[in-house]
């Protein structure tokens, strides 16, 4: 797993990781925020890898109609 | 278990993963589903920066263990309907009320009905299953007042009334119904999936696909909505119950209130009226009357097929709707 998946998986496992992320609707500092505190656990990825992956699960919600 | 992660979390859709059916969640905290259509307001969830990274996945059949995490609102009532004839607005009524949780046309119920067509091992009971689990989880409340709880389903999901009861009985539900000439004109005016063949299994209406895709769009169509009128009086039950489309808004807070075992206060009924004064479908507009507007539009094509294929199911229905009427009266 990649390191921001890594994170992903503690941020879930963790409400109190969460909380402060969940308020946020600009995502320019949605991004900032995310980066910040994945390093701040030790997570080192960038801006770009966190947007990549929405930009899958933005995708994956558009081809919803899987079943 | 991760349920109790899932607390403020909603099921947004179904998917294969290798052949395992999978559950993606959204984050939704206090939000309530007070869009026309649930799809809207997962929609507006998904605006939010976290919830375009942060997902969470069980699969299927941990979503049953997990809907017994918490504590869910039992069913008030089930809503079916042969789609055009009101059921939006009605829904829109109920969801006006922060009671009442209001779960509209959502996928992942959808996706869970159509899991044989994706699967053709899978079973009746297991269908049964993952559909009382997947109904708890949207009938988890959120907000304190809420102590009601109503499930709008598709059009279609009425040929799957039989398995929905036996899934969850005793459960009041009703079918919605209106004149089939007004519902054949909106569907020619702006189509519906279901009339597009292909959307559903043609074999449902007797047909294959290649017999189904050389009809005429309408006729098609037309097929279609006989089989939802079909299907609604066949399962009638003691639970059930028809309405047309021309006994709302008052059946709300009359005969259907009696049917859920709801009493509504005054105020209630008076929030439920100013929703009326709006376009069910997109809120923002007034509400216009078209029933007459469809009358005159049709064409003798329209008039002809709903005379073929749907005029004795109506007068059945209203039969039956007239006949409950007078008992309730009684």
């Amino acid at each position: 797993m990649t390191h921001l998946a890594d994170f992903q998986q503690q941020v879930l496992r963790d409400v109190t990781l969460q909380e402060p992320l969940r308020e946020i609707t600009d995502r320019a500092a949605f991004l900032a925020a995310v980066v910040q505190l994945g390093h701040a656990h030790g997570y080192p990825f960038t801006a770009e890898e966190v947007e990549a992956a929405m930009r899958v699960n933005q995708r994956n919600w558009l081809e919803r109609s899987i079943l | 278990m991760k349920a109790a992660g899932l607390k403020d979390w909603v099921p947004m859709r179904v998917y294969d993963q290798a052949g395992r059916f999978m559950v993606e969640w959204c984050y939704r905290g206090h939000e309530r589903f007070v869009d026309p259509f649930f799809e809207q307001t997962i929609g507006q969830l998904l605006r939010l920066p976290f919830n375009q990274l942060f997902r969470q996945q069980t699969s299927l059949d941990d979503l049953v263990e997990v809907s017994t995490a918490r504590s869910s609102l039992p069913p008030t009532g089930f809503i079916f309907h042969m789609s055009r004839c009101g059921s939006t607005l009605l829904a829109q009524m109920l969801a006006a009320l922060p009671q009442n949780i209001v779960i509209s046309e959502a996928g992942p119920i959808d996706a869970v009905l159509r899991t044989p067509q994706h699967d053709l091992a899978v079973t009746d009971e297991q269908r049964m299953t993952w559909l009382r689990a997947m109904v708890k989880v949207l009938g988890w409340p959120h907000c304190e007042d809420e102590r009601r709880f109503f499930v709008k389903f598709d059009s279609w999901h009425v040929l799957d009334l039989a398995l929905i009861q036996r899934a969850f009985p005793g459960v009041p539900w009703i079918f919605l119904y209106r004149d089939p000439v007004e519902v054949l004109v909106s569907h020619a005016r702006q189509t519906g999936s279901q009339m597009v063949p292909g959307s559903l299994n043609p074999g449902l209406f007797g047909l294959t696909l290649p017999e189904a895709s050389r009809l005429p769009l309408m006729e098609y169509g037309a097929r279609v909505l006989s089989a939802f009128c079909a299907a609604a009086l066949q399962q009638r039950d003691a639970n059930g119950q028809f309405v047309s489309y021309r006994q709302l808004p008052q059946a709300v807070w009359t005969t259907l209130a009696d049917h859920f075992g709801i009493v509504w206060t005054e105020a209630e009924i008076d929030r439920m009226r100013q929703v009326t004064q709006f376009d069910a479908k997109t809120p923002s507009l007034p509400f216009v009357g078209d029933s007459a507007d469809k009358q005159s539009a049709a064409r003798e094509a329209q008039r002809q097929l709903a005379a073929q294929w749907l005029m004795p199911l109506y007068r059945q229905l209203e039969a039956e709707n007239t006949e409950q009427f007078a008992l309730s009266n009684a």
